[in-house]
């Protein structure tokens, strides 16, 4: 849902962020906790740049995997884990309605997942997301 | 690193007029209290008011404006629910009584999340309910909001309270934010001074003097608490008219 406006911000702030010069690459990093479809970002990024200085400019998507460790007993897990621990502590009324369908807050505020974990293994809550919560412009490439 | 939030906060916040930061130095002296009834007393006098629970740890937010539909998002994010004619925000209407431990990193993401992903509209006055002290909450939104930014502070007339609530005062004033005044709470529980007295002490405007009001503690959300007792909306009333003083 929100790929288009989040392309939209990335090419203002890449374009704002350099003067003169010509813009060869920028790379995007994205985790899987920002829930976006990578292809259809993508698209947005080719279309919406295509008006702009950023037409020929190659934009590189590197996409990091969620992982969660708990500080109290040292367990790791992943998103599909995250989302069933997820599941168990939210009532439905808790979800947002989005064209009929009922999405998890944490697909609009993706840090609230925080609150939502409990360790897997230990019960703990003094959880850490060592990656997957990335959204950044993490490299504009310019011509010397 | 660029950070893309950042400028859809620009956008998403861009019909919004005025922003009013509710702090203070302690806990638990008024503060969502009285930023609540400020934000029901604005809407039902014609302004539209947000009502923002930035507290995430001691969120009250979702007890004094409660809601009995399903959130619902849209192309624009999250929609804000509106209770008593107030669009309302809390991380309570998503976490519920689940306790919500956040550390400095974690706090600065949320404060990010929340902002680029909720639809504001437009909104005469964006009222934010802060956690006690000098935190993350208030250097973000002086930073991300700079111009649209005023504070407010609310204090009991505790010698203690008032100690800290002067520390406060002087960090503002150095930070150069704009502050209205501050509301003096529960004035008949500690020591009752009188209004000139303590503008005298802490060198600012007096937005108002609330009672202590036992009867409100009957009533679960704000617009009950108020419409049920006619002396403490008087009160609040009259900050509010302070307030819209300080715009006009
Ligand atoms: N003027 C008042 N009269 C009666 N009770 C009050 C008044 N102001 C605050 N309270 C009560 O005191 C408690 C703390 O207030 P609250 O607004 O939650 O403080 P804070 O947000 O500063 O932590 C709440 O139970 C609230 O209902
Ligand atoms: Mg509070
Ligand atoms: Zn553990």
């Amino acid at each position: 849902m929100h790929e288009w406006s989040i392309a939209e911000s990335i090419i203002e702030a890449v374009i704002q962020s350099v003067k003169y010069q010509k813009i060869l690459e920028v790379e995007i990093k994205i985790g899987e906790l920002r829930d976006l479809d990578i292809e259809i970002l993508r698209e947005s990024l080719k279309i919406l740049s295509s008006e702009t200085i950023l037409r020929d400019t190659k934009f590189d998507i590197i996409v990091s995997k969620a992982v969660f460790k708990c500080f109290d007993c040292g367990e790791e897990w992943g998103m599909r884990e995250a989302l069933k621990i997820m599941e168990n502590m939210l009532t439905v009324d808790k979800y947002v309605l989005e064209e009929n369908e009922l999405e998890p807050p944490i697909h609009f505020i993706p840090s609230l997942v925080i609150g939502l974990q409990r360790c897997p293994k230990c019960g703990g809550m003094d959880i850490n997301i060592e990656s997957g919560r990335e959204l950044e412009i993490s490299k504009v490439k310019v011509e010397e | 690193m660029i950070d893309p939030r950042l400028k859809l906060i620009d956008k998403k916040l861009e019909k919004v007029e005025s922003i009013i930061l509710f702090g203070s130095g302690k806990g638990g002296v008024g503060k969502s209290i009285i930023s609540s009834a400020i934000s029901y007393i604005l809407s039902s006098r014609g302004e539209s008011v947000a009502y923002i629970d930035l507290d995430f740890y001691g969120s009250a937010g979702s007890n004094l404006f409660t809601i009995n539909s399903q959130i619902r998002g849209c192309r624009g994010g999250i929609e804000l629910p509106v209770s008593d004619g107030v669009k309302v925000i809390s991380t309570g209407y998503f976490l519920s009584d689940n306790p919500f431990p956040l550390m400095g990193k974690d706090k600065l993401d949320l404060l990010l999340d929340l902002f680029s992903a909720i639809d504001f509209g437009s909104l005469d006055f964006m009222i934010i309910d802060l956690p006690p002290g000098m935190g993350d909450e208030i250097t973000f939104t002086q930073r991300m909001f700079k111009d649209k930014v005023s504070v407010a502070l609310v204090t009991v007339s505790s010698e203690m309270s008032l100690t800290v609530v002067e520390r406060l005062i002087k960090y503002i004033s150095a930070e150069r934010i704009n502050l209205l005044g501050v509301i003096v709470n529960m004035v008949n529980l500690f020591r009752n001074y009188r209004l000139e007295e303590l503008k005298d002490r802490l060198q600012t405007r007096i937005l108002g003097m609330v009672s202590y009001h036992p009867e409100i503690e009957l009533f679960r959300t704000i617009k009950e608490k108020l419409e049920n007792t006619p002396s403490f909306k008087n009160e609040l009333e009259e900050v509010v008219e302070n307030i819209l003083e300080c715009f006009r």
